[in-house]
Order: structure tokens, then C-alpha cells, then sequence
């Protein structure tokens, strides 16, 4: 008898304390409820317990917060911060800890989102928004996004839900769809390789710029048992990109039957005129990790960034870091005036540190730093004292 | 003694303790000028033979030799032939073999005869893009682009006969960035995806993989129990245990622009006079020893 009145203490205690918690947050005429509910409402909003995520009285965060976004989410979202540790890809919102950047906290449509569809989505990827396809894909156009991709991680750079073709079999009967394209196709072939997932103004999707042998439908000049393997298939047509891979510095890969250019090229079709996979600020960035991170942690990156095939070439180049010419050159292609006038560079000017030339780069890292005008220490005094100690 | 003093004293105590394995690294020497008093330009390789340093100065065509103390003997650039040199070492009969980008080819120098052979490389009907190379025991392994693997070529009279390649099993698989041979086997540094394999001298594979941050690794050296990994991003060489998964003990050098510091790394190669790393950025080549 003892023990049953107990657990009926302990029970109202929690029970009560929990009404008593949501409706002094309520009664006060402060938090009106209908501001709380919605079609869908965030777990410990449904259960009237507002103390799960604020204190009453004070704190040191934000709305009274117990712990800082995303710490607090995270202590009930367990599953989604341990497979943030080991994912390739983090969408950079969530990377960021910003869950508010798309979630509501109390209540609202279907996961909580700010906005339905696309919508969402659109306010930060505003480049997808404008194109007006003749062809769209239609998960695309009824702003499906989520059908192809997924919102928090991923095991690609796009947060693909799958791989390679295997997305597009979801939806397209896999054996079908590879009967349509002929002998050539192949089960593992990539779909994104020749079709925009999104639109084109080209039937079926295809993307804008085509390859001239498949243009023609002259398939045998690559695929034919006569045709060089590897990327003498290519070099047998475009002969002066093969001088390109003799210079120092040089993107030659490893080629197995299939040549080595089609790590960055579509050999039939692409939405870039020099027929690449994706474009650049995509393609450099899947082996050049590198270049992110340095963006992720600078404060100034030149305007630039991203536009990789303006200062880099793409095949091979004499010049360190595959320059398109000495770090003077490549700069002055666009900053005229600090060409003509600014400190002394050049073949004769030579660092006193290392004894190689001066040039832009010499002070400047337009690939990102902390300080104004990508300079690689702080304008103000640190950087010229590097080679000015009297000053 | 001071309260203050003895602060300092038990701090540079603590320093020394704590990162004595780091700071036992010193700098014995940089070679950055050729004999001509001309600085280095963007230098892509160096060894070490029989009491001297070689310099592959890549920028100004040409290869350097250093005596022990770095200071620079003579420049050379046999037949005007160096346009693009990548690598070197010497090869049976004392010849010099280097890569030569701009041919795709070896050039074998004899440097008593002033003669120069061209070996072109090809496996199974392919032409082969060397990049890196090493003389061990007769057999002569090339960094191969075109399959991303290490060749193994011997001389059959005056001809260079590729007689296997190494790729490994695994897929995917990016292609290999540098690599060393050892009396272990071929360890090898796989691009972007950070992996080290180990083919072991009765052919097994195996793939290991730092547990820690690297951002662009270019270049291994493993000896004496540890692997060595200069990472081109970070600026730093991270050390190692030699076991799967490698463990990391500590890291040393920095970001900078004079003696002892990093701008574009390239290379690591151990010899008996210390760790030579190659500092494309810097145009430099810096020679460091007694870590542990």
C-alpha cells in the first residue's frame, strides 16, 4: 500500500510539475498558444514541455536557451550529429550549426521547415531559381528537391540521396532506360555525365553543349575496336592538348581502357562549352579539397574564387600551383592599373626571405586569408615588416 | 630565486618535456643557390650519393650537386637536354638517371662520357608517364601516372624492360603521389583519398589509413618505426607509429617563408645525413635531423 502511494506521489509530481510548466508559460498572456501549434509540432512543444529546450527564469544564451544551437538539438537529435563525424559531405548550413536556417523550433510544416519546397531552398542556391528551361525534370519543377537530394549530409559534394546512375533507377526502370541508349550503355554509366538532372532546352534533357562525334552519331571514332585506348583516344583528335601534359606541373591521371580526360570532360555532353563534368568551383574541389578548406577559413577570398579556370590552367602549365603564366601575368590580366604602379616586382626584385622574385602573390593568397585584399599577414604593419625590419 | 623565475623555469621545463620529441628536430643545412650564386627555382626533387646532394632545379633546368656541408659544387645540364627535370638518382655503371617531362622519357647520363641514352617507357602496348623514380637492388621503380601505380623495370642490355606494374587491388583507386622502397616493400601515398599502402616483398597488400587531418599530403618517408607525411596544405611533416591504423605521434615545421619554414612543399627523402625536405615554394631544400 506504502509503495503504491509512492509511486502516485512521484507521478503527480511529474505530471503536475509539467502542466504547471507549459501553462504558467501560457496563462501569463506572454506566449499565446496558437503561436505554438501547427500541422506539425516539434516533439516537446507537442508534450507541453517548454523546459526541455528554455530555463524561466535566466540564461546566458539566447531565448533563454539551456545550451547553444545546435548543442541543445543535438542532445535529442543523437543519431544525426553521429553520422555528421563520419559523413563525406555536410550541407554547410548544418555544418555551421545554423539548424535554424531551415528548421522552425515550436511548429510549422513537414519537418519543421521555414518554408515548403523549393522555396527554401531557393534562398540560398538563388543560381537555380532563374533558368527558364524549355525541358524540366519534374521533381525539379514541382520544387522537389529532397526526392534527389538529401538536406543534412552526404557521401557527395550535391548530398545525392544515391550514386551514379543508381538515383535515377529510384524512379527510371534501370533496365529499360539502359536499353534506350544502345550497345555503348552501360549499367554503371553516370546519367548526370550527359543529362542536367534539373532541365534543359534540349529534349530528354541532354545537356547543352555536345561532344562533335556524338553530335554526328559517329560513336566508332571512340568506342570502335580500331579506336586508341586510353587518352590516346583523345590525343588522336586533339592532338596539342598532349603537349599540354609534358610541362611540369600537369593534371595527368591514371587512365585504364578509358582515357583519363573523362575524369573532368564529358565526352558527350555538358553544360559547359569546354564540355567539363560540372563546373569548376565542383570539378577542382572533388580532389582539391584543399582549396575549400582554405576558403572555409579565411575571412577574405578574391571575388573570383571558384571561376578556378581563369588563373589555372586546366591540363598543365610550367608555372607553380599550374598558373597560367608567371604570378605577375595571371594578375595583371585584370588589375591593369597595379601593373603599371605598385610596389616593385618582378624577375629582378627578389624576397629577401627566400630569394625568389617578388610578385602579387608574394603578399597576396587570392585562394583566402584573414586580412583585407587577401593579404597574406596584416596590412598594418606585420606583412612589411617581414622585409622592411627597419621600419 | 623569484616566484616569477621559477615560473618560467618550471614552463620551459614543462615545454622541453612535453614537446621534446617535436623540437628534437634541427635544421642542419638549406641549399638554396646554385654555384653560380642564382637561387633555386621551383626544385621538385633532391638525394643524397656517396657524400653528396643532388638538386633537381626544375625552374632554372638544371641538376645541382652539394657537398655534405650544402655548399654548392657544380651545375649542370647535360647536352641542354633538362627542360623539364622531375627527379633523379643514379643507377647502375654511377650513371645519372633522370625524369625528363618534357620527352616523357629517362635520360640515362654518363657523366664521364658526356653521353645521354633516352629510355621511353611502355607495359602491355601503353606508354607509360613517369614522375618519380628510384634505383634499389638493380631494379628501378617509376612513379607511373598513367596507371597511378609503381613500375619495376630492370636493364636488359642497354634496354629498359618494364616487367610488372603495381596497382593495387582496391577500387576506387586514385593513383599513387610518391613513394619509397624499402627492405619491407613498397610503401606507397595514394592521392586525395590519403591512404598508404604497403606491398610487402611476397606480394601482400595492405592499405592503412591516418587516423588525423591531412589536407594534402604529398610525399612519404617511412624509417626506423615511424612514417613520416609532409602535408603540402598544413605545412608540416606528421609522424607516425608504423602500425595499422598509424597512430600520430607529433608534428613539426610551420608556415613560412625563410630557413626552416614551408611555403610549397614537395618532398621528403631520408638519407644518412637527415630528412631532406624539398620546398618547391621557398626554392629551397633543407636538410633535418635528430627527431625521433
Amino acid at each position: 500500500m506504502r509503495g503504491l502511494l509512492a509511486i502516485w506521489g512521484v507521478l503527480f509530481l511529474f505530471l503536475g510539475g509539467a502542466v504547471w510548466a507549459s501553462t504558467s508559460c501560457f496563462n501569463g498572456g506572454c506566449h499565446k498558444p496558437s503561436a505554438f501549434r501547427g500541422p506539425v509540432e516539434h516533439g516537446p512543444v507537442k508534450g507541453d514541455r517548454c523546459e526541455e529546450c528554455h530555463y524561466p527564469h535566466v540564461s546566458r544564451y539566447p531565448h533563454l536557451l539551456k545550451a547553444q544551437v545546435p548543442a541543445l538539438c543535438f542532445k535529442c537529435h543523437t543519431s544525426l550529429q553521429k553520422s555528421l563525424r563520419t559523413a563525406s559531405w555536410v550541407h554547410l548550413p548544418v555544418k555551421k550549426g545554423a539548424c535554424g536556417r531551415c528548421h522552425r523550433p515550436h511548429a510549422g510544416g513537414k519537418g519543421l521547415l521555414l518554408s515548403r519546397g523549393a522555396k527554401l531552398c531557393f534562398s540560398c542556391h538563388e543560381g537555380l531559381k532563374k533558368p527558364g528551361y524549355k525541358f524540366s525534370h519534374a521533381p525539379f519543377r514541382q520544387g522537389r528537391c529532397l526526392a534527389c537530394h538529401r538536406p543534412h549530409l552526404g557521401q557527395t559534394r550535391d548530398l545525392l540521396r544515391d550514386q551514379g546512375s543508381r538515383l535515377c533507377f529510384r524512379c527510371h526502370a534501370a533496365e529499360q532506360t539502359v536499353r534506350a541508349h544502345g550497345k555503348y550503355a552501360r549499367q554503371g554509366m553516370d546519367c548526370l555525365t550527359c543529362h542536367n538532372p534539373h532541365g534543359s532546352n534540349r529534349p530528354h534533357l541532354v545537356r547543352a553543349f555536345l561532344h562533335e562525334p556524338y553530335r554526328e552519331k559517329a560513336c566508332k571514332e571512340c568506342h570502335g575496336g580500331k579506336a586508341p585506348r586510353g587518352p590516346e583516344m583523345c590525343f588522336a583528335c586533339h592532338r596539342e592538348r598532349r603537349k599540354d601534359f609534358l610541362k611540369v606541373h600537369t593534371h595527368y591521371l591514371p587512365s585504364d581502357d578509358r582515357p583519363f580526360c573523362v575524369d573532368c570532360h564529358s565526352p558527350h555532353a555538358s553544360d559547359d562549352r569546354r564540355l567539363l563534368l560540372a563546373s569548376p568551383d565542383w570539378l577542382c574541389i572533388r580532389c582539391h579539397r584543399e582549396a575549400l578548406v582554405q576558403k572555409r577559413q579565411s575571412l577574405y577570398v578574391h571575388p573570383a574564387w571558384g571561376k578556378c579556370m581563369d588563373c589555372h590552367e586546366g591540363h598543365g602549365s610550367s608555372f607553380g600551383g599550374m598558373l597560367k603564366g608567371d604570378a605577375n601575368a595571371v594578375c595583371v590580366r585584370c588589375h591593369k592599373t597595379q601593373g603599371k604602379f605598385t610596389h616593385p616586382i618582378g624577375e629582378k626584385v627578389k624576397d629577401p626571405r627566400n630569394g625568389q622574385s617578388l610578385t602579387c602573390v608574394t603578399c597576396h593568397d587570392p585562394m583566402g586569408t584573414q586580412f583585407k585584399y587577401e593579404l597574406r599577414l596584416s596590412g598594418e604593419a606585420s606583412l612589411c615588416l617581414e622585409c622592411h625590419k627597419g621600419y | 630565486m623569484s616566484r616569477v623565475s621559477q615560473g618560467i623555469l618550471i614552463l620551459w621545463l614543462a615545454l622541453c618535456l612535453s614537446g621534446g620529441k617535436a623540437w628534437g628536430w634541427k635544421r642542419l643545412l638549406s641549399m638554396e643557390v646554385g654555384p653560380d650564386g642564382s637561387h633555386l627555382l621551383y626544385p621538385m626533387s633532391a638525394t643524397w650519393e656517396k657524400g653528396r646532394f643532388y638538386v633537381v632545379d626544375t625552374g632554372n633546368h638544371r641538376l645541382i650537386s652539394y657537398d655534405a656541408q650544402g655548399k654548392p659544387l657544380k651545375a649542370v645540364n647535360p647536352g641542354g637536354r633538362l627542360v623539364a627535370p622531375l627527379d633523379l638518382d643514379f643507377g647502375p655503371r654511377g650513371h645519372l638517371w633522370v625524369v625528363e617531362r618534357s620527352e616523357n622519357a629517362l635520360l640515362e647520363i654518363d657523366l664521364a662520357s658526356r653521353s645521354i641514352r633516352t629510355h621511353r617507357l611502355r607495359y602491355q602496348g601503353r606508354e607509360l608517364f613517369p614522375e618519380r623514380l628510384v634505383w634499389r637492388q638493380g631494379w628501378l621503380y617509376v612513379l607511373d601516372r598513367e596507371t597511378g601505380g609503381v613500375a619495376m623495370a630492370r636493364l636488359e642490355g642497354e634496354k629498359l624492360v618494364v616487367k610488372r606494374i603495381w596497382v593495387p587491388k582496391v577500387r576506387p583507386f586514385t593513383g599513387f603521389l610518391d613513394f619509397k622502397v624499402r627492405d619491407d616493400g613498397i610503401w606507397a601515398l595514394e592521392k586525395t583519398t590519403h591512404r598508404i599502402f604497403h606491398l610487402s616483398p611476397r606480394g601482400k597488400e595492405e592499405v592503412w589509413k591516418p587516423a588525423v587531418g591531412l589536407v594534402y599530403p604529398v610525399s612519404l618517408e617511412v624509417s626506423g618505426g615511424r612514417i613520416y607525411i609532409l602535408d603540402r596544405y598544413l605545412r608540416k611533416i606528421f609522424v607516425f607509429t608504423l602500425q595499422n591504423p598509424p597512430q600520430l605521434l607529433y608534428s613539426f615545421m610551420e608556415k613560412g617563408w625563410r630557413r626552416g619554414q614551408l611555403y610549397l612543399p614537395r618532398e621528403l627523402e631520408l638519407t644518412p645525413e637527415g630528412l631532406l625536405v624539398v620546398d618547391e615554394g621557398n626554392g629551397r631544400v633543407e636538410v633535418w635531423a635528430g627527431g625521433s
